[in-house]
């Protein structure tokens, strides 16, 4: 096979130390290969909040009024967090858009939370959308913090008892949140709250 | 050199040596318990954000960062260290909301006490083969070397020794490379 | 034009690869010396074709030329034209053409050099094993990360221009290049080892042939690995130069393990002995070189430095497996030939002290691998996430580091064979005087602490022994004293040991803390006092830079700024750092808060001894060109080095040292 295999007699006497290793090694590095070949791009670290309490927070919207989350108790409330310079937050607007469309007449609400992002573009941009929903775009960092949130697009469905339900890490889809809603028994738990 | 051959008592050959020994000890217990002042609030805050990691970037600290919400972490952690938390618990606050990935530092339980036992168990089984392999070579009978080859040994040595300008250093210093 | 002429390029790299594998392969295995001899030609073509796609990349960079999409995507008529030729670097698809034009480069340098012997079966099967490698990464630019696509520019298109972070210091130039050079380099010696398994030419003719390659490529690593660390210092702004990040972990492995290397193979070139470890060493730092492009580029694992994630990850593992199944295959086989007959005699000996080394850097290597990886390996387990961080490597590596400084003081001044209590004392308290000294200095000037004076007191150790060393080696022989592998090995370890008690220091007695500051206010931290003049704007084509007027100790002023680039909404904080061969003060910009009369937040950092970090690194480039250089000529009759009676005795008469008997 080689210029000079046969020609030379190994040491006797040994044991077949490195073979034995070789083995070892190998099976270690297929163990490892395996386990690396097999992971996924690197997802971020993710909130925990999903099945605690939401925890209260208000802000000024747009409009000038105050929204305060408490006070939303009875409702199925979607808060959003995201900013303006994000991709997948601009392809997951009209989901919203069209959820709040479909829940008019319900005890839905949703409110989006501005994240690393400063007012004027984001009264530009719900302008420019047409959205419908209330925003809060100034004092916003802490909201953030309290959620967990790591990366924007980033959703948490509170349900009316108060509860976080289901984070949604990533865009939004109208029929994702209606199935969520409908998980946690829909529209009939509503309206125990203030309403 | 002629200090090679040992003369003198041990007292006297290991003396600077004992002295060696002596200020080194002095000088390092100097500093371990030499006045060392109280890490300052702002320390601990710097402390504490370096093993907290940014939730928002990749791979950064909290410390490291400059991402509002490090920014908004920083100004937490030094809010929690003025309450009068201990840095333990301002960690344990981090990782309740976002799960013990946001700690640089690993905890010892459950799986993850493989990552600070594997490397110590690694160290172990290579001091051990060492060991072993020294064993085993100290009781290796002599290679079979030919007469001849000993002639070849013997002559190149003598040749070495000759031209060894280290004062006739028996143990090969001059041809260290 | 540009994209043709690329094309052309990677299609003439790749084709000329391929067949130079399918011939010279051919007439490896059918002795066909003629055939083998052609590879000359291959690695010439290999080597013009990355050249021609190097220069075609080159010259759409300068020229904009935004057909290229990845000038379209990287590019920018906005960008400073030195930031727009080193863009080549700054992503993906660029960065694999110069990996594949300094790949072709060492081809060529390793046809060059063994020309007279490209028929000899060990440097027909390493050139081989290099031309494979060429097909992998020619392969990866033809197909999965083609850097010559094309795209068509709307009018008036201009392209966001590299990541803001890549595009603020001139390091940027630099650091990447001198990594490549070593990450590159490894390829030769372990071509070389590949073919001495092939081969079966297990003896020592292919380490001498290949030890100054190795070497070089270990210097070119170094550089590139202090380069990246002063890049991240001066750029990323948040005080620090080392922070365990995978990507900088991924360029410390393939080092640590090139650094056991060259110590061990002196046994082996000395005694014979240790061959398969050495060969193992050899393949985990090749491997470990595309394992840390695996973590660089796949984007599995969250790092800072990873500008670009693609999906190149499962190509590069699964080369990484050839890699590593064909050593380890190679290994096994090979192995009852690779057992060498000698034996160590004593723990206390030269010998004993590179087995020592080699399982504290083997050991090192491991957490680093271990608390890279873990995270993966956890999530895979139980689905959860865990993060390793600076805390848990500074508390592993810290005794590893430790204890290869008291190793560095002890293992210069053994003889090979056997060491008496005797000669350790007369030979070594001279350097434990310089040890204590140390340790009784940095006490005196304020130094406290158990770790960082132990730290220094073993670096002055170890400097005491290495200068021991060089006074000796020149009382011998003159300025002679300083070059050849022992001398200039003794210079680069006081470059090692500058770098060591820098980093002791500076991690040791970092303070960091923030102040928000209105014009004239003054701050006092760390016995240095601040004060904020003002503010300045400054427009440049690129984006916006807002300084922030900063006087230390009444010098200055000094310029912090934040920069808002045109293209994209980042916003990126450009540190100032006044450095002193004592300490460094780093100021970074946190916020600047518009109409609130001018305040502005910053953060200041003081660290001691950081500038001394980057003098390491130059001592250690330099120990190594000295190191490089042909020192003495050992008698091939030297004794102890002769191989002992049982080698294979076929090695050719064209084998350039005397070491065969």
């Amino acid at each position: 096979m080689t210029a000079a295999s046969g020609e030379f007699v190994p040491p006797r006497g040994g044991s077949k130390l490195a073979r034995n290793a070789a083995i070892i090694v190998g099976i270690l590095l297929v163990g490892m290969i395996a386990l690396l070949a097999t992971r996924g791009t690197s997802t971020p670290i993710s909130s925990r909040i999903v099945g605690q309490a939401a925890l209260d927070f208000s802000g000024t919207t747009l409009d000038g009024s105050t929204f305060r989350m408490a006070n939303h108790r009875g409702e199925w409330v979607l808060v959003n967090f995201f900013a303006t310079w994000c991709t997948p937050c601009r392809l997951e607007n009209p989901q919203i858009q069209q959820f709040v469309d479909s829940h008019k007449a319900d005890p839905v609400k949703v409110v989006s939370v501005a994240f690393s992002d400063d007012a004027a573009s984001i009264s530009a941009y719900w302008v420019k959308e047409r959205n419908t929903w209330p925003v809060i775009s100034t004092d916003t960092g802490l909201i953030g913090l309290d959620y967990g949130v790591t990366k924007v697009p980033e959703s948490y469905m509170v349900a009316p008892s108060g509860l976080v339900v289901a984070g949604f890490f990533g865009g939004v889809t109208a029929s994702g949140l209606d199935t969520v809603i409908a998980d946690n028994g829909g529209m009939a738990v509503a309206g125990v709250g203030t309403k | 050199m002629s200090s090679l051959i040992v003369k003198g008592s041990p007292l006297r050959r290991w003396g600077p040596w004992i002295a060696v020994f002596v200020v080194a000890v002095g000088v390092l217990s100097i500093a371990t318990f030499g006045t060392l002042s109280a890490p300052t609030a702002q320390d601990r805050v710097s402390t504490i954000s370096n093993s907290v990691k940014c939730p928002v970037c990749s791979g950064e600290s909290v410390a490291a960062s400059n991402a509002p919400a490090s920014q908004e972490i920083r100004r937490q952690i030094a809010e929690q260290v003025q309450q009068g938390q201990t840095d333990e618990e301002i960690r344990s606050f981090y990782a309740a909301k976002y799960g013990q990935g946001i700690l640089l530092t690993p905890s010892a339980s459950g799986v993850n006490v493989l990552v600070w036992i594997l490397p110590i168990v690694a160290f172990a089984i290579g001091i051990a083969a060492l060991v072993i392999v020294f064993r085993r070579w100290s009781t290796m009978p002599a290679e079979r070397a030919t007469d001849e080859d000993r002639e070849l040994v013997d002559s190149a040595l003598r040749a070495e020794a000759d031209d060894s300008d280290i004062d006739n250093d028996p143990h090969g210093e001059g041809a260290s490379r | 034009m540009n994209l043709a002429l690329g094309r052309a390029g990677v299609t003439l790299g790749l084709a000329a690869a391929v067949l130079g594998v399918i011939t010279v392969g051919y007439g490896l295995i059918r002795k066909r010396p003629d055939l083998v001899r052609l590879s000359r030609w291959y690695a010439a073509l290999v080597f013009l074709g990355g050249f021609v796609a190097a220069c075609a990349m080159e010259s759409a960079l300068i020229t904009r030329d935004f057909t290229v999409k990845y000038v379209a995507e990287n590019g920018s008529t906005k960008t400073p034209a030195l930031y727009n030729f080193a863009t080549m670097w700054g992503a993906l698809e660029g960065s694999i053409i110069l990996w594949a034009l300094i790949l072709g480069g060492y081809l060529v340098a390793v046809v060059l050099k063994f020309r007279k012997r490209l028929a000899d079966p060990l440097v027909g099967w390493a050139v081989l094993t290099m031309l494979i490698v060429c097909v992998f990464f020619f392969g990866l630019m033809a197909g999965p990360a083609n850097p010559f696509t094309g795209f068509s520019p709307p009018v008036g298109f201009d392209g966001p221009g590299p990541n803001p972070l890549l595009q603020n210091n001139l390091l940027m130039a630099f650091h990447p290049p001198m990594l490549y050079l070593g990450y590159v380099g490894f390829t030769v010696p372990f071509a070389f080892a590949m073919a001495a398994l092939i081969t079966g030419r297990v003896g020592e003719g292919w380490l001498l042939a290949t030890r100054r390659w190795t070497l070089i490529a270990w210097g070119f690593l170094t550089v590139g690995i202090i380069l990246g660390s002063w890049w991240s210092y001066e750029v990323l702004g948040w005080g620090g130069y080392w922070a365990w990040d995978p990507v900088e972990n991924a360029s410390l492995l393939p080092w640590l393990t090139g650094t056991a290397y060259l110590h061990s193979v002196l046994v082996q070139e000395r005694r014979g002995m240790l061959r398969v470890w050495n060969i193992s060493l050899l393949c985990a730092t090749f491997a470990l070189t595309i394992l840390g492009t695996w973590i660089t580029r796949s984007g599995v694992l969250e790092s800072v430095h990873a500008f670009t994630t693609s999906s190149i990850g499962i190509a590069l593992i699964s080369f990484f497996a050839l890699i590593v199944f064909s050593t380890v295959g190679l290994i096994g086989w090979r192995g009852d030939r690779l057992r060498s007959p000698g034996r160590i005699d004593s723990p206390l000996s030269r010998e004993g002290a590179f087995l020592a080394n080699n399982v504290l850097f083997a050991a090192f290597a491991f957490v680093i691998l271990l608390g890279t990886l873990f995270p993966l390996a956890v999530e895979a387990l139980n689905n959860d996430r865990v993060s390793v961080g600076v805390p848990y490597f500074n508390r592993m590596t810290m005794p590893i580091g430790l204890t290869l400084l008291f190793l560095m003081a002890i293992a210069p001044v053994l003889p090979w064979r056997k060491a008496s209590a005797e000669l350790l004392r007369h030979r070594l308290i001279w350097p434990a005087w310089i040890g204590v000294g140390s340790m009784v200095f940095s006490v005196v000037v304020g130094a406290r602490g158990f770790i960082p004076v132990l730290a220094f007191g073993l670096g002055g150790f170890a400097a005491g022994s290495a200068g021991r060393q060089i006074a000796l080696a020149t009382r011998r022989q003159g300025w002679r004293g300083f070059v050849g592998r022992a001398n200039g090995g003794m210079v680069v370890h006081l470059g090692v040991i500058i770098i060591a008690m820098a980093f002791a220091a500076s991690s040791s007695y970092v303070r960091q803390a923030e102040f928000t500051l209105t014009p004239g206010q003054s701050a006092e931290f760390a016995g240095h006092t601040l004060v904020y003049e003002g503010q300045n704007r400054k427009q440049e084509s690129a984006k916006i830079v807002d300084q922030v007027l900063i006087r230390i100790d009444g010098t200055g002023p000094w310029a912090p700024s934040l920069n808002k680039f045109a293209n994209g909404n980042q916003t990126i904080g450009t540190p100032s750092v006044r450095s002193t061969f004592k300490d460094d003060v780093a100021l970074s910009v946190i916020d600047i808060r518009d109409g609130e009369n001018g305040s502005v937040t910053i953060r200041v950092t003081v660290q001691p001894l950081i500038m001394w970090l980057w003098i390491g690194g130059g001592v250690m480039a330099f120990g190594t060109l000295l190191a490089v250089f042909p020192g003495r000529r050992r008698n091939p009759l030297d004794a102890v080095s002769a191989p002992l009676p049982m080698e294979p005795p076929k090695e050719p008469p064209k084998e350039p040292t005397g070491v065969t008997p």
